[in-house]
């Protein structure tokens, strides 16, 4: 039984994942652009590739917003949770090995203490979170049941991936539970709040262009 | 429940309620469709979709710091109340209706500050904008703002002055002008001049003096200008903020049909923030212009030219310490916040600042509409800018004695937190300053 989902988690269920992500993804930028020539001429005509690199690049580099600046510890918080989430699927050895057999290049491989340390404080910095929506008061009060419910399948995928990495007790449903969230998070990123990985060069990137190329101002 | 934290559906309003008297769900529904369906930008969903609701945009709304935090006061709080409870529930009901619109309409000055800490990018004022397009649709909009935009769409301009009643003021205010300068000429509907100079409403009607001042400054700096005598005089525009579209696009093109008819270069507009968002950013976008079809530019640029091209020269800076507030509409809107800084320091010996400012200022509390929704939301508007109080505070501690503010709606909001909270300190146009300091 778990050998079987084992197989499925690794073969069809993730392939089956990645191509709802890459459709879903698609298909709604190309709804988006549709949408936008037809009801907002203003996003074509004002987009900057100058002024939108310019305020993503302000907004990404740690501390040179004043947002970030303002909230120093949710600044580390959130770059240890997505150090950890961007990079460990493709550069941890096991994942690794796994994208080789299925036919994909060879990518880099982090040593297992870059791996191991990106891990925990990826889970760490995902508490941090879970704990900041339940008890500060306003961000509980604009928390809907599916960012709970995004944050809980967050760190099931952590929690998992470590306890399959150190073969600890029943490892092996360990990883059929890590593989088994990757999978639901990877299908449902253009579905939920995950599309911010997709949207956020747009909406950034128009505040941007607009603050940049017409108002002259600067918005970081 | 404190005095300070009404509940809002307590609140009544002559507007709301009138609208409210005809709710339908089901055309109210139908509208909510049509709007974000039709009408709405598919950045309305990015937005939706991308917010991760992490509150880091909370601190940087004044209402939420000035009302101790509360969370309903955040801005991605108040997309709750209003967007999202309109089109993410089952049902809506009255109350839920009359919510969104106070929300919209009077908790939240549209002022982008917010933009600014959401690294995301998410514009919460487009969102609220939308849920005040939704209110106006459905009929349910404050009364006081609805009757200014009544104003427009009867007179074109936001004060139901008569034509006459305009002209006329232009003629007494040249009469005043001419016991100083008796050379001195008002010009009105001079075609092919360099300048069509354009003002708000309020000027002629309460503040008659600005027309006065700008007379003498174009007087002495040689400016060949004209006021328009027709309408399209007024660049006002409450009907952006109403969510009334179609009436924003005619008063707009009132206003450049009458440049264009006058053959000007250049449309100067006095020192208003709104006004200018409307003209520069909002009102020619919805007639299809990327830009304004005549070259536009607000008085704290036009100020500052003259200066620079030594047509007005200073006899006496002033000795007064001032500071100066930097109005959302013309710094987060077109980044006048150093030009500005030049013309003050250019006039006056002392600027302290407050603190944070330029992009990052504190809204007046009046903008967006705010002030104009009437005396029944005033409270509301002093107790939700605090913070803009504070900054007062501490200028004036360090000495500030005047604050000078190149725009309309912020003399109002600071009027009323100079009052409420008791800070005693005068507020003043840029040509205020220039006006007293200048070589007449």
């Amino acid at each position: 039984m778990a050998h079987t989902l084992y197989t499925f988690m690794t073969g069809i269920g993730f392939q089956l994942a990645l191509m709802i992500c890459l459709a879903g993804t698609a298909m709604k930028l190309v709804l988006f652009f549709m949408r936008a020539a037809k009801k907002d001429k203003a996003f074509l005509a004002f987009f900057s590739f100058r002024y939108a690199g310019r305020s993503i690049l302000f907004h990404l580099v740690p501390y040179m917003s004043r947002t970030s600046r303002m909230h120093p510890e949710m600044t580390a918080i959130t770059i240890a949770f997505h150090a950890g989430v961007l990079t460990l699927p493709f550069f941890f050895s096991a994942h690794g090995v796994l994208l080789s057999d299925s036919g994909l290049p060879r990518l880099p491989r982090f040593p297992d203490i870059v791996s191991d340390t990106l891990a925990v404080t990826g889970l760490i910095a995902l508490l941090f979170l879970m704990g900041r929506r339940l008890f500060l008061r306003t961000v509980r009060f604009i928390s809907s049941p599916a960012d709970h419910l995004l944050l809980v399948s967050l760190v099931a995928l952590f929690l998992s991936g470590i306890w399959a990495h150190f073969q600890m007790p029943e490892f092996l449903w360990a990883s059929i539970l890590h593989m088994a969230a990757g999978n639901l998070l990877i299908a449902s990123i253009p579905f939920t709040r995950l599309s911010h990985i997709f949207y956020m060069p747009l909406t950034r990137g128009y505040a941007g262009s607009e603050f940049g190329g017409v108002r002259m101002a600067k918005d970081w | 429940m404190s005095e300070s934290h009404q509940r809002i559906t307590d609140i009544d309003d002559k507007g709301i309620d009138a609208g409210l008297a005809l709710f339908n769900e089901d055309r109210v529904k139908q509208i909510i469709k049509h709007v974000i369906n039709n009408e709405a930008s598919p950045r309305l969903n990015a937005y939706l979709s991308t917010c991760v609701h992490c509150g880091l945009c909370s601190d940087s709304c004044h209402y939420y710091l000035s009302r101790d935090k509360d969370p309903s006061y955040s801005p991605a709080g108040k997309v709750k109340e209003s967007l999202l409870a309109l089109t993410q529930g089952r049902k809506i009901t009255p109350e839920i209706l009359k919510k969104a619109a106070i929300v919209a309409y009077t908790r939240c000055n549209l002022c982008r500050r917010c933009s600014l800490y959401c690294t995301l990018g998410v514009d919460i004022a487009y969102l609220i904008s939308v849920v005040r397009r939704i209110c106006f649709l459905c009929g349910v909009v404050p009364h006081y703002i609805q009757d200014t935009a009544n104003s427009h769409s009867a007179t074109f301009n936001q004060m139901w002055i008569k034509n006459d009643e305009w002209l006329d003021s232009l003629y007494w205010q040249e009469e005043e002008a001419r016991e100083e300068l008796p050379e001195l000429t008002i010009p009105v509907e001079r075609e092919g001049a360099d300048i069509m100079y354009s003002v708000i409403g309020p000027e002629p009607k309460f503040r008659a003096q600005l027309i006065y001042q700008a007379a003498v400054i174009m007087e002495k700096a040689g400016i060949n200008w004209t006021f328009p005598g027709t309408r399209g005089w007024d660049n006002s525009d409450m009907c952006m903020f109403t969510g009334d579209y179609d009436m924003m696009g005619r008063l707009k093109k009132a206003h450049f049909d009458t440049a264009l008819r006058l053959k000007v270069d250049r449309i100067v507009m006095g020192e208003c923030g709104h006004a200018f968002r409307s003209v520069f950013d909002t009102g020619n976008r919805y007639l299809g212009w990327k830009m304004p079809p005549v070259p536009v530019i607000h008085a704290v640029e036009f100020y500052n030219e003259l200066l620079t091209e030594n047509r007005i020269t200073i006899r006496k800076k002033l000795d007064t310490p001032v500071t100066f507030h930097d109005p959302c509409n013309i710094v987060r809107g077109r980044g006048l916040h150093d030009i500005a800084r030049k013309v003050v320091r250019s006039c006056c010996d002392t600027l302290i600042e407050m603190t944070p400012n330029r992009e990052h200022n504190f809204c007046c509390g009046a903008g967006g509409g705010v002030i104009n929704c009437g005396p029944n939301f005033k409270k509301e508007r002093v107790l939700g800018n605090r913070v803009k109080a504070q900054q007062l505070f501490d200028a004036k501690a360090k000495g500030a004695e005047i604050v000078i503010t190149p725009c309309h709606n912020c003399h109002g909001g600071l009027e009323d937190l100079i009052h409420h909270y008791g800070i005693d300190m005068e507020i003043k146009f840029l040509s205020d300053i220039l006006y007293e300091t200048m070589e007449i």
